[in-house]
């Protein structure tokens, strides 16, 4: 096992390499460059400035390596659009906030998505059991924007209840509560959603099982039944299917090819954060750093949050993996 | 049977449920509640702000959001009346003229004599030594400051050599910023020399770039062209509010200045809070729930809410020096032609476009020069360019400029709302008064400006907002060919050089008017089509929320000015 863990750590700088390689050539490939965000027209002269402030005047091989270098010694460079700030102080506070709406979003997601599931798989073909498919159905077919500004209107505006916008940090990282309510919700919707499917089907195949049968033959409570046998042989595609969702809610759906892999892309993008919900919501988090990095060709940041992103990616990928030792021994790398 | 009942329950009672929450949400309300005429406890008002600045730094500041908050933090020498666009004096004592002297003879040296009691927010006086450090520091090749590059470096002696020593020793660069023409005479006198006599240096020296700069501040967080001196705790301010707090992303926080040294523009508010929302319907939202003072009213929502009565005591409108046009390719055909252009620009209905596409906000205009600049706008200007569908029609069928011999036409456009609606209305009336087939194409913000400023366009959706009230600051960047597209015309350069040396006010303005004749009614060299509008809606509470057309963001010329009542 533990040269399982180190062959993947190793093999961790390769795929940063790659990463890192093909995302500076995407970024310089594509048209329009980071300072053809202000509508004055640019002096040659101006031009020459910039481009000797940021390095930009070397030929695109040697900053590639610049920057590697740099990179490699934790200097991630200077946001070129907000130029007072560096990118590592940029991510880190974006990362604090995406971090913990993403954690939340995924207790959120777990927690309902579990227990609706079981209850729903437990008393198959009740009025819960089509509420619950019902319920998840909609979470999964609505879009976050419409979700989130649904929950807006209606928790916000017309009743009162919960502020619109906003994450303050009251203690250490965690936000206001009331602040924290509606994100939570809308981004942990789509995966709670999921969750409550696979789990339901989980647990249903599972109360199946001849062992099951034999459980309840040797007289155990239903409830033990359940929760001691057969949850925890349940649970192994919700992992998997936890690493897909994770990847989901950074609104990178199109990028992670659903399903087809059991054993799950598991990013761990939820806690980098959602665009969609960020922005509705006005949550200063990486997640909207990232996509506005793109639309403002702001060089520094994309690099960064690329990198950022792909360690994360990659760490997360190994969790999980060891996680599945760890609840079905049988599994052996 | 049980089964099929239970299922057939839960569907209407959802739809019910779903009915429900629609109608609650579909529910408007505005307005209302008590406002008394005694200032409120708590005086701190909550304004709407699009987004992050992208630096408060005078030197780099380009954002409109960037320019509010400078402007609010940092004093300049001067500051512009906001009613008149006028320069007024602020740190300086008067405005420097020829008749008391501030302006030398030969119209080149100026002279600043600093107020005795201007100081910065920790009490020490602002200096002469301040104002040469930061136009040093603007020019500076290692700062590469946009704006600096743009007004500065050419008007100012020995700006320009300063500005191209790109990537020369520190030396050099030193020897180039003393050599430039900046001095301090003493602690409370200031002397710049120009290049050339200008009737609009001193609109130059209202703006904020060349607000005075700490360099002991600056240089205790970092170096001169990377510095944290702008985050909250570590700036020093000198304008009447100082930077309480600034969550990145999220909100800054600005508090009365308790130094601040002019007694006019004293603030009343303890705080202006800037929250920065991005989304438009979020920030709507987020004021009608109370947790906003003021907000945008987002394009989409305008006739909603300006038919809607409760929210006429709230609405403020005000037209802005932005003048919005779309831009030929004067190298290409068949714009090379002016019957083209002409006949482009007649086909465009623009009351229709402000009034059905627009919702109402804005003001069509067939002139570069907006109404607001007085008394520069001429009223008959581009009457040859109004709408008139038969006379477009006509110019295209003639067999000089025949639509026939047209090629594939593009019109290109930044990607944001609401962009594509007004771009496809432009693209209806081409078709249905011309025959003539635009395709539209939409590009990345970035994209766009590339493309533009490379001039690899047919047309382009362009706008132009006002830095300085003057007709200089519109009609100088249309000259010597240097705007995309290719425009030229040595008649029109001629022209804005005779404007620009002019030193007679009354000739002046014939001149300019000349200029701009040659530029639209000659030439049709662009096709303006509305001046933009700031349409806002700010609770009844909020006293002396005071819009201008020159404001960078609503308001922002007089938060000193605005107060709380109870309610």
């Amino acid at each position: 096992m533990t040269g399982y863990v180190l062959r993947r750590l190793l093999w961790l700088a390769p795929v940063l390499f790659f990463v890192t390689l093909i995302t500076f050539v995407l970024m310089h490939l594509v048209p329009g460059g980071p300072w053809d965000t202000n509508n004055r027209p640019m002096s040659p002269q101006l031009r020459e400035q910039l481009e000797s402030k940021y390095g930009l005047d070397d030929p695109v091989w040697q900053q590639f390596l610049t920057y590697s270098w740099n990179a490699l010694q934790g200097d991630l460079g200077v946001s070129f659009q907000y130029q007072d700030r560096s990118v590592t102080e940029i991510i880190r506070e974006g990362m604090e906030v995406s971090a913990v709406l993403g954690l939340m979003a995924l207790a959120f997601a777990l927690l309902v998505g579990v227990t609706l599931g079981v209850v729903a798989a437990v008393k198959q073909n009740s009025l819960i059991d089509y509420a619950s498919v019902f319920l998840s159905t909609f979470a999964a077919s609505t879009p976050s924007f419409v979700l989130g500004i649904l929950l807006i209107v209606v928790f916000a505006v017309q009743l009162g209840w919960l502020p619109v916008f906003g994450w303050e940090k009251v203690w250490w990282l965690f936000p206001n509560w009331k602040q924290a309510i509606l994100p939570t919700v809308t981004l942990g919707a789509l995966p709670a959603a999921y969750v409550a499917r696979i789990t339901r089907a989980s647990v249903l195949e599972v109360l199946q099982q001849d062992y099951v049968r034999t459980a309840r033959a040797k007289g155990l409570t239903e409830r033990a039944v359940i929760v001691r046998h057969a949850l925890r042989n349940a649970l192994v595609p919700i992992i998997s299917v936890v690493g897909f969702f994770l990847a989901f809610i950074i609104g990178l759906k199109n990028a992670v090819v659903p399903i087809l892999t059991v054993s799950g892309p598991i990013a761990a993008s939820l806690v980098t954060g959602s665009f969609i919900v960020e922005t509705v919501f006005a949550i200063p988090g990486l997640g909207k750093q990232f996509v506005a990095a793109v639309f403002q060709r702001d060089y520094g940041m994309i690099m960064g949050t690329t990198i950022f992103y792909a360690v994360v990616i990659a760490m997360a990928n190994l969790v999980v993996d060891m996680m599945y030792v760890a609840v079905n021994p049988r599994i052996r790398y | 049977m049980t089964l099929f009942l239970s299922r057939w329950y839960l569907g209407v009672a959802v739809l019910l449920a779903a009915v429900g929450v629609v109608a609650l949400a579909a529910c408007d309300g505005g307005g209302g509640g008590d406002v008394s005429d005694d200032l409120a406890a708590d005086q701190s008002v909550r304004i709407w702000l699009d987004g992050e600045p992208d630096s408060i730094d005078p030197s780099i500041a380009a954002f409109a959001t960037s320019v509010t908050v400078s402007k609010n933090v940092f004093a300049t020498l001067l500051r512009f009346d906001p009613d008149t666009g006028e320069a007024v004096p602020y740190v300086a004592s008067e405005v420097p003229s020829r008749e008391n002297g501030g302006i030398s003879d030969d119209g080149l040296t100026y002279t600043f004599e600093l107020r005795e009691d201007a100081v910065w927010e920790d009490g020490q006086p602002i200096q002469a030594q301040d104002f040469v450090y930061a136009i040093q520091r603007l020019l500076d090749p290692r700062v590469a400051s946009q704006y600096g590059n743009y007004y500065y470096s050419m008007i100012i002696e020995g700006g320009a050599d300063l500005a191209a020593a790109v990537d020369a020793d520190e030396a050099t660069i030193q020897q180039l910023r003393e050599a430039m023409r900046v001095r301090a005479v003493d602690d409370r006198t200031l002397e710049v020399t120009i290049t050339q006599p200008s009737t609009t240096f001193n609109l130059l020296m209202a703006l904020w770039p060349t607000a005075a700069l700490r360099q002991d501040v600056i240089e205790q967080h970092g170096d001169i062209a990377n510095s944290a001196w702008t985050e909250a705790g570590n700036l020093v301010a000198s304008g009447p509010f100082r930077l309480a707090e600034w969550n990145h992303g999220s909100s800054i926080v600005l508090e009365r200045n308790p130094n601040f040294w002019d007694e006019e523009m004293t603030p009343v508010l303890d705080s202006v809070v800037f929250q920065i929302i991005e989304d438009e319907n979020t920030a709507l939202s987020a004021y009608r729930a109370g947790d906003l003072d003021a907000v945008q009213v987002p394009a989409t929502d305008l006739r909603r809410i300006a038919a809607d009565d409760s929210y006429s005591d709230e609405l403020q409108r005000v037209p802005l020096a932005v003048t919005t046009a779309f831009g030929f390719n004067h190298t290409r055909s068949p714009f090379d032609q002016v019957e083209a252009r002409k006949a482009f620009c007649q086909s465009v209905d623009r009351a229709t476009l402000v009034n059905e596409v627009q919702q109402g906000a804005g003001v069509p205009v067939t002139s570069w020069l907006p109404p607001s600049l007085d008394p520069f706008f001429d009223a008959d200007r581009g009457q040859d360019i109004a709408f008139d569908p038969e006379s477009a029609l006509q110019l295209v069928l003639e067999p000089g400029s025949s639509r026939a011999a047209y090629p594939p036409v593009k019109f290109s456009y930044a990607n944001v709302d609401p962009n594509g609606t007004r771009v496809e209305f432009m693209q209806g009336q081409w078709t249905e008064h011309l025959g003539v087939d635009v395709q539209p194409d939409p590009l990345d913000p970035p994209a766009f400006e590339e493309a533009f400023f490379t001039g690899n366009f047919d047309l382009a959706f362009i706008g132009f907002g006002e830095d300085y009230h003057h007709p200089e600051n519109w009609l100088a960047l249309w000259a010597g060919g240097m705007m995309p597209g290719g425009y030229s015309n040595p008649e029109f350069d001629q022209a804005v050089e005779e404007a620009m040396n002019e030193t007679d006010p009354g000739e002046a303005v014939e001149l300019w008017q000349e200029a701009e004749r040659i530029l639209i009614d000659e030439d049709v060299a662009v096709c303006p089509l509305f001046v933009h509008e700031n349409v806002w809606l700010v609770k009844e509470y909020v006293r002396d929320f005071v819009m201008t057309g020159a404001d960078a963001h609503a308001g922002d010329f007089f938060y000193w000015k605005t107060a709380i009542l109870e309610h």
